[in-house]
């Protein structure tokens, strides 16, 4: 079944508050575990401090957002909003690209797996603002005509994206590489890229006490400094090459196919959730409900399902002692030995 | 008009930066912080940076001593000399006393000007460079650990090692032979870890743990020339007390010494010093190399809960020519109280440790306080005016012997923070001031505490970067 006029814009907003409906409802205790581990300042030293880094720029603003996480209602629209706009500047991408309206459901992939990455709970939000940001600066690099100033763009400006925004400027240049290709450009300006941004790269991490892979990789996209998952590389690349999609022309037909449609939303559907470790989110909703004192709704819980962790248990134990049944039920579920 | 607008502009800037006029006295000094009031400073000291506590709109204040007098005219809280300004007053005021003087605005009415305070300007200098770790008052994990290297006369500081290079492990015992910075010494747990020992800036990795050992080194000091290092090896346990007013309690099951030497590669082992009845820990050399003094308890032998019974008593035993002595010399023993973390002064004039009621880990218990032997006398000094309501322990001597700095948690009882002290020649200490900071909020949002503070006379010769390559070579092996 063929859909013949549809509004992209509905997609897209359809897409949005699915996504805020996911994780207002079914992840609000993401936020508060995100929330509880920083202390953002106002001051200049941490302002200072932040941007002493590459990436630091990114790492601020997704600070800044990261303290209304306290209200999941407003971690939810922020998250939504970053990944609708995500796509929506990947469809700004994909049109430079010569992208037809078919296309169109192609644009949320970039998304999906974003959304799907950040069910890792040590992601952290300045990794989705740097994408954001990049798909940003290369709509920025397509946009140009001059070719002077597309050589300031990719030389200079790849040097101050990258000290904003970190590791990401690399997709960017990959971006910029392709792009350059398509329109058969001096091949010249992609090498000229590549060494300025590996050039900084190296600079940085003379100037630092970071390994050099944090400077290809990102320095504060992940939680832990000891490794960066598979997922973001391959993001990464996906964000750079994601426009190619623009070029995919069907023979069958060139219209939106509410086929094309239904995969894309059915992917997303069984895809996402994927990302999502079930007794991670049990030690953090447990961690949440007991943040905000909600006794009765962590021994539903427990009562639906016995909690499978040490930290879980603790905080089970605790609610029913708020409501002065640990004595009589604390046995009702599992504990941990005698050892607590 | 142009010119008028200029001159409003001048007369509001110069209106900013004037000494307030008919400022309302009180008979009350200003609530600062840190605190700094009648402290003694060193003159190579960085800025003397604080916060006024009172809710304030603005502050104005002067530091003065004879005919040269710095101001500062702040739009909040925050006290900030500049630092060349700041030199030139402490250089004029040797021996002397800085007084100052702080206006505050609670209102938009009207200044305060609080009781003057006086910093009293000392001749002895102090070490140039302060080592310490920074960690969390953790009670089971560590994160996000490193040792940072801050230069006391401003405010630089560069890191020595951190968790990026380490795989996030564990990083400690920091330590200089005799406050030189070209032999220093700190260990890497975990994976591609060991005692990373610098000698003029030529790195080496060494593993001086042997199958003898309980553990690898914890607590340890150098001999004076830097050729020998004695160090402790302990079992260590963490607990959680159910008393909510003690935060945790950490026991040695098992600890023993030892002592490296670091030019043949050996270890020196002494069955006084390996005695399985017994926990021997917090080895420190004496001043010439000659004696090594230590603490040490009967060990654990029952039920946990026995911990409040051990009381580790500070014992001598003699060193020379690379051998340990035949017998060892009790100098303090009581059933009331624990030694610990003994450590001579460079001129051998003194010894301070640290009192507890019981156990091997006072940074955890309040009533922890410092004390000082004349090894000459022998008479202890219970340093009342150093000690403070909470936690004061771990110490270190600068070179010339004049100053101490140790790790204090006496604002709020959970996070360490440097703070020194003098002694002059007759034994007399100063109250204790905080390491200042560039900017003066800095201890409010500092979410780490200050470990192991240990004084050098100079940078070490190595950045992270050489740490970094040195952890993936393999390391030399003690026999």
């Amino acid at each position: 079944m063929l859909i013949k006029n549809y509004n992209k814009y509905i997609l897209s907003a359809l897409f949005a508050v699915v996504a805020f409906l996911f994780w207002k409802i079914g992840y609000a205790c993401a936020f508060s575990y995100h929330e509880q581990f920083q202390m953002f300042l106002t001051t200049k030293n941490y302002f200072l401090e932040r941007m002493s880094l590459p990436g630091g720029l990114a790492d601020y603003v997704s600070e800044f957002l990261v303290q209304f996480y306290y209200f999941p209602l407003f971690g939810a629209l922020i998250v939504a909003a970053l990944l609708l706009v995500i796509q929506m500047l990947t469809w700004r991408l994909m049109v430079c690209f010569s992208a037809k309206d078919f296309a169109y459901v192609f644009s949320f992939l970039p998304s999906i797996f974003v959304w799907q990455y950040m069910g890792n709970e040590s992601v952290l939000l300045s990794f989705l603002v740097a994408v954001t940001a990049s798909l940003g600066f290369n709509f920025g690099y397509v946009s140009i005509k001059n070719n002077v100033f597309k050589i300031v763009y990719s030389t200079a400006g790849v040097v101050v994206f990258y000290y904003l925004f970190g590791a990401i400027a690399f997709s960017s240049v990959f971006c910029m590489v392709i792009w350059n290709f398509k329109e058969k450009i001096n091949v010249f300006n992609s090498i000229l890229a590549v060494l300025v941004a590996v050039f900084t790269a190296v600079i940085c991490y003379n100037l630092t006490s970071y390994p050099l892979f944090r400077f290809f990789l990102g320095i504060n996209y992940f939680r832990f400094p000891t490794e960066i998952p598979m997922m973001q590389i391959l993001i990464m690349i996906l964000i750079a090459v994601c426009p190619l999609l623009g070029l995919i022309e069907p023979k069958i037909n060139k219209k939106i196919s509410i086929v094309s449609l239904a995969a894309i939303a059915i992917f997303g559907a069984f895809y996402v959730p994927t990302g999502f470790k079930a007794l991670n989110y049990e030690v953090i909703e447990y961690d949440y409900l007991v943040r905000i004192g909600n006794w009765d709704k962590i021994i539903a819980i427990a009562e639906k399902q016995n909690p499978r962790t040490p930290q879980s248990v603790s905080c089970l134990n605790l609610a029913l002692a708020e409501k002065g049944e640990l004595g009589n039920r604390m046995c009702d579920f599992f504990q941990n030995g005698k050892e607590g | 008009m142009k010119n008028l607008a200029i001159i409003i502009i001048f007369l509001t800037l110069v209106s900013c930066y004037s000494k307030p006029e008919n400022a309302r006295l009180i008979d009350s000094l200003p609530n600062i912080y840190p605190d700094y009031i009648d402290v003694s400073i060193p003159p190579n000291i960085a800025p003397l940076n604080f916060l006024v506590r009172d809710s304030c709109k603005s502050v104005f204040v002067t530091a003065s001593y004879n005919d040269t007098e710095i101001s500062i005219a702040s739009h909040n809280n925050h006290v900030c000399f500049d630092i060349n300004n700041w030199k030139k007053l402490i250089n004029n005021a040797i021996n002397n006393d800085i007084e100052i003087n702080v206006y505050t605005k609670i209102n938009n009415r009207e200044f305060i000007k609080h009781k003057s305070f006086k910093i009293h300007v000392l001749r002895d200098s102090i070490d140039p460079y302060l080592t310490y770790r920074l960690i969390e008052p953790d009670y089971e994990v560590f994160s996000r650990l490193k040792i940072e290297q801050r230069c006391i006369e401003n405010f630089d500081k560069k890191d020595i090692c951190n968790y990026n290079i380490t795989n996030n492990s564990c990083m400690n015992c920091h330590t200089f032979a005799a406050n030189n910075p070209k032999k220093s010494l700190f260990y890497v747990r975990g994976e591609n870890g060991g005692a990373i020992l610098n000698r003029n800036g030529k790195l080496r990795k060494l593993n001086i743990k042997n199958q003898n050992m309980s553990s690898g080194a914890v607590y340890g000091h150098f001999s004076l020339d830097g050729r020998y290092f004695v160090f402790s090896t302990n079992v260590i346990i963490p607990g959680l007390h159910a008393d909510p007013n003690k935060r945790m309690e950490v026991f040695d099951t098992k600890s023993d010494i030892y002592v490296a030497d670091l030019e043949t590669n050996k270890i020196i082992t002494s069955p006084l010093l390996c005695d399985s009845l017994k926990s021997e820990t917090f080895p420190c050399f004496s001043a010439n190399g000659k004696k090594i003094f230590y603490c040490s308890a009967p060990a654990l032998q029952n039920d946990v809960n026995d911990i409040k019974n051990i009381h580790y008593a500070l014992v001598s035993i003699d060193f020379q020519d690379g051998k340990i002595g035949i017998k060892t010399d009790t100098i303090i023993k009581s059933n009331n109280i624990s030694v610990c973390l003994p450590t001579v002064s460079p001129d051998g004039k003194y010894l301070i440790y640290t009192e507890a009621d019981y156990g091997t880990f006072p940074i955890w218990h309040k009533e922890t306080e410092l004390r000082m032997i004349n090894l000459q006398t022998m008479a202890t000094d219970s340093l009342n005016g150093v000690n403070s309501q909470n936690s004061d322990t771990y110490h270190t001597f600068s070179s010339n012997s004049k100053w101490v700095v140790f790790a204090s948690k006496r604002d709020d009882g959970l996070y360490g923070k440097p703070y020194f002290f003098h002694i002059d020649n007759n034994g007399k200490t100063t109250k204790p001031f905080a390491l200042p900071q560039k900017y003066p909020d800095f201890y409010d949002n500092c979410l780490k505490s200050f470990n192991i503070p240990e004084l050098s006379k100079g940078a070490v010769p190595f950045s992270t970067k050489d740490v970094e390559v040195l952890l993936k070579r393999e390391s030399v092996e003690f026999e």
